[in-house]
């Protein structure tokens, strides 16, 4: 072993190979050079030649990148340069076909006449270099242009880097160095004690921490709410931490929409409250003025009629025929407003009615409703035909009054001349798959229905039917006020129900009954 | 059968329903003595006046001006001079909650004014039949309300 101090070429060889450095040397006169075995691999130049050709090197280089080494050649080798040659190109070999980059540099060696002998240096393969540095330059583009403030605390408590939007919600100029400044000065004390005892251990321990923080704008002291995400960043040599790593989002974009969404649905409420409290004051209103109205409505007709009772009473024998024959048309008459006042009356109520829903048996109600009707049923010759029927969640007495409306109606339009049947059946339904339209698709209904041999209807008046003071037949062939089915209707709204009707003349009538399950 | 009766005091601020009342008691028991009063005011006078006047039966309006039935049923049945008065209401209305007010505070029969007159009489006659004397409790609710 040769141990002079001053290196021998065997020395060098050795260590420019270790190094994978290409060497090459060109001859000015005959502008040809002579390289290593790397340069020749680069290249894609026969292992065997000795000289080459300048120009069989240059055509391997990119066509974008000849025209600058061309020149960069010439310019060090111009008398009057400092001789110096550093560029970096592409060069494909012409066996491989790889593409590589390559940087090199060199020197020209001139005489002492000062006429050019030598030109030679290095060449250095720099391809994975600049494959990471271009990944670098794609992720620094990124991060430099973010909205979102991102920054590295290094582990002496010092920032290594901050984005330029972390700069501008920090406050701090686009040319500071930040290095220089502590991070107490970018939060108040209670925020870096939590930063202290919270942010950083949780990192530290479980390499992430993610949650709602502020930051304070040096510039202009205001507390900026940020969603902050911090990872730990650890060197992928030692597994050591070498810092941590931060991605925080401005909330206040998103707290602004917020508030303003939330002060819209307040406003909203308030209308909609204000709305609603109107309508109930309106519907309250009516009601008692229904009620009041035909309250005292009644006072006057019932002394009517008890006056015109007590004159046909008491005093027919002095009155004349005509006279006797109008006392009587005036107590029809009176008669039929007191029905009228009395119909409007239940109308009103059940407006104001409770709601509380209990557990109603509707086979004990009908079988109630049936007794009650006993005498009118028998006097009409009549059928009421009840299958299973089930339990629902009602409120009795307006149910009862339902059916009681119902089956006085199949009594009251039977055809003359056939005895009158009343079916009653029940299913369970679901709220999107009925034929009918109902309050909510998503519920199930109890399908009442309720079925008569009856005189029937046109199916145009279908809807009619149930509304206030509507019918169908003049007031000499059937009795009524025209207001049972709107009764029918409003029981069922209360019920969250629904009631619909199905006829058609002389075949009968269906009513639909749903009541929610 | 009306022998426990001997008084009957009505308090109704309509004229003719006072009328028709008092046509058809005569109707049906000529010999009783009613007093009218035409409000609930002068209803607690009279009954607070001396010597204390004490009908056997009082028949009240609730829908009057300034003092009401529900006011002067109230003000009755709180006095333990007056309480043992069987108070009959008597109302152009059937109202559920008016019903339930009135027997709660214990009045002993709800009575819909009658439409014709004939049904008034016959009323009348139906209530004189009752054994007030006996009656020291309330009827049950179901017996409450007498509708013709």
């Amino acid at each position: 072993m040769n141990l002079s101090p001053e290196p021998t070429p065997e020395h060098l060889q050795f260590a420019i190979e270790a190094a994978e450095l290409g060497t090459w040397d060109l001859n000015p006169f005959t502008n040809s050079f002579t390289c290593n075995a790397l340069v020749k691999e680069w290249f894609g130049l026969p292992a065997d030649t000795t000289f080459v050709p300048l120009s069989a090197a240059v055509e391997r280089i990119a066509p974008g990148d000849q025209p600058r080494i061309e020149k960069a050649i010439a310019a060090a080798m111009e008398p009057d340069s400092d001789g110096r040659y550093d560029v970096t190109y592409a060069v494909t070999s012409a066996i491989t076909g790889k593409t590589r980059v390559l940087r090199a540099k060199g020197k020209t060696l001139r005489n002492e006449k000062g006429e050019l002998i030598r030109f030679n240096g290095i060449l250095q393969d720099i391809t994975a270099e600049t494959e990471w540095r271009e990944q670098e330059q794609k992720l620094l583009t990124l991060i430099e242009n973010s909205v979102d403030l991102m920054s590295v605390l290094d582990m002496n408590g010092i920032n290594s880097y901050i984005n330029p939007a972390g700069k501008n919600l920090l406050g701090i100029p686009p040319e500071a160095d930040i290095t220089t400044i502590p991070i107490k000065e970018f939060h108040t004390p209670e925020q870096l004690f939590f930063v202290e005892t919270e942010i950083i251990p949780a990192v530290m321990t479980k390499k992430r921490w993610s949650g709602q923080f502020a930051i304070k704008n040096g510039e202009s002291g205001e507390i900026i709410p940020l969603y902050n995400n911090c990872h730990r960043i650890d060197d992928p040599r030692t597994g050591e931490p070498i810092g941590i790593g931060a991605v925080m989002r401005d909330l206040r974009p998103e707290l602004a929409i917020r508030n303003e969404l939330e002060k819209n649905v307040q406003e909203r409420t308030k209308e909609l409250q204000e709305a609603y409290d109107a309508l109930e004051k309106r519907n309250k209103e009516l009601a008692s003025f229904a009620y009041v109205s035909s309250h005292d409505l009644q006072e006057p007709l019932r002394k009517i009629q008890t006056f015109v009772s007590r004159l046909q009473e008491t005093e027919a024998a002095q009155l004349s025929d005509k006279a006797r024959d109008y006392f009587e048309r005036i107590r029809r008459s009176a008669n039929r407003m007191q029905t009228l006042i009395n119909d409007l009356l239940s109308y009103a109520r059940e407006d104001s009615a409770e709601t509380v829903l209990r557990p109603a048996d509707l086979n004990q109600l009908i079988a109630g409703i049936s007794s009650q009707l006993q005498e009118e049923l028998q006097r009409n010759n009549a059928t009421l035909t009840v299958t299973d029927l089930p339990v629902v969640q009602g409120i009795p007495f307006q149910l009862q009054q339902l059916f009681i409306n119902l089956f006085s109606n199949a009594l009251k339009f039977a055809r003359p001349d056939v005895r009158p049947e009343i079916k009653i059946s029940a299913t369970v339904v679901a709220g999107s798959g009925a034929t009918h339209t109902l309050p909510a698709k998503e519920h199930y209904y109890h399908h009442i229905r309720v079925e008569d041999n009856g005189i029937g209807f046109r199916p145009e008046y279908a809807e009619r039917i149930f509304e206030v003071f509507q019918r169908l037949h003049p007031k000499t062939s059937y009795e009524g006020s025209g207001i049972g089915l709107a009764i029918c209707r409003k029981i069922m709204e209360k019920h969250k129900g629904a009631i619909y009707a199905e006829g058609q003349p002389d075949q009968g009538a269906v009513f639909h009954i749903y009541i929610p399950v | 059968m009306t022998k426990a009766i001997h008084s009957i005091l009505l308090a109704d601020d309509d004229e003719d329903d006072r009328l028709i009342f008092l046509e058809a008691l005569q109707d049906v028991a000529g010999g009783l003595q009613l007093t009218t009063v035409s409000g609930g005011e002068q209803l607690m006078e009279l009954l607070q006046q001396e010597p204390p006047f004490r009908p056997d039966l009082l028949f009240l309006d609730l829908n009057m001006p300034c003092k009401n039935g529900y006011e002067c049923l109230q003000e009755i049945k709180n006095s333990d001079d007056l309480k043992k008065i069987p108070v009959i209401i008597f109302s152009t209305s059937l109202q559920p909650k008016s019903i339930e007010h009135v027997y709660q505070h214990g009045a002993a029969l709800y009575i819909v004014k009658p439409v014709s007159f004939s049904d008034l009489r016959h009323m009348l006659e139906k209530v004189l039949a009752m054994d007030w004397q006996q009656m020291s409790e309330q009827l049950p609710l179901d017996q409450f309300i007498i509708k013709n």
